[in-house]
């Protein structure tokens, strides 16, 4: 069977689209549709806006982000997600092995 | 005290969707995932209009919520409670003795412990004889005690 593009980005956001909201999240703390647009609305690190949610629950579980509750004009509090120093570790130990990991993938490819 | 805004009928029939779609995954993720995407929602419905192509608009960038679903933790499954394990002969005949044969109960304690250790017979007889075999031990130990304390009176 021949994968979609969509089968083949699906596999590929594996471990990898957490690390990008972390990274998103150092220039300072962010809500929701805010951290949703920093990731870009047309770009294929989410499969729609709305899957980025599950994703922070998951890191704020692991300890890699806080949410503090900031009124806002226009409804209810905004959460906010703030990255820890858990977090910017796990985001540096990433971005060290993304950087071999790809050179080495870019290598095998092109080769 | 926080006012949360009424939503279109539109985006609150998303909202209970997605509730429906996250059953069976992570419980606090579930939770979390609802109360996110309804904050998202009345901050995009800010910017796009509270309006029928507004509400659209803000559900279509939103996505369906079986995508989102996927994206979920499952639930975790509850372990498996350990099987009674089947009933042997053994475990049965074991029981009876150790109320039958009581000067040998030492053997009957050992014997069911090292099957209950071993994993093989059924679980609750096998504790069934520890039990019996024990009392009648200990009691047994009790009277040569204080039979050999009375004779040294």
């Amino acid at each position: 069977m021949v994968p979609t593009p969509d089968i083949v980005l699906t596999q590929l956001r594996k471990g990898v689209v957490e690390y990008c909201v972390l990274a998103c999240l150092r220039s300072g703390p962010a809500y929701g549709l805010e951290l949703a647009d920093r990731l870009g609305s047309d770009s294929s690190l989410l499969t729609s806006e709305g899957t980025l949610y599950p994703l922070l629950s998951r890191v704020r579980q692991q300890g890699w982000v806080t949410t503090t509750q900031v009124p806002s004009a226009v409804g209810p509090p905004r959460r906010y997600y703030e990255i820890t120093d858990e977090g910017r570790a796990a985001l540096e130990t990433f971005l060290a092995t993304w950087s071999r990991f790809t050179t080495d993938v870019r290598t095998t490819l092109e080769s | 005290m926080t006012i949360t805004p009424e939503l279109p009928p539109l985006v609150e029939a998303y909202l209970a969707d997605l509730d429906r779609a996250l059953a069976g995954t992570d419980p606090r993720e579930r939770a979390d995932t609802v109360a996110a995407v309804r904050e998202h929602a009345v901050e995009s419905l800010a910017r796009h209009g509270r309006n029928d192509d507004g509400a659209r608009r803000v559900l279509g960038e939103l996505g369906p919520v079986e995508h989102i679903a996927a994206e979920a933790t499952p639930a975790p499954v509850a372990a498996p409670a350990a099987p009674a394990g089947k009933v042997e002969p053994t475990d049965v005949v074991l029981a009876a003795l150790a109320v039958l044969l009581w000067p040998l109960a030492p053997v009957f304690l050992v014997w069911a412990t090292v099957r209950l250790r071993a994993g093989v017979g059924n679980r609750a007889l096998q504790w069934v004889t520890i039990a019996l075999s024990a009392v009648t031990v200990v009691a047994g130990v009790v009277l040569v005690v204080t039979h050999l304390l009375s004779r040294a009176a």
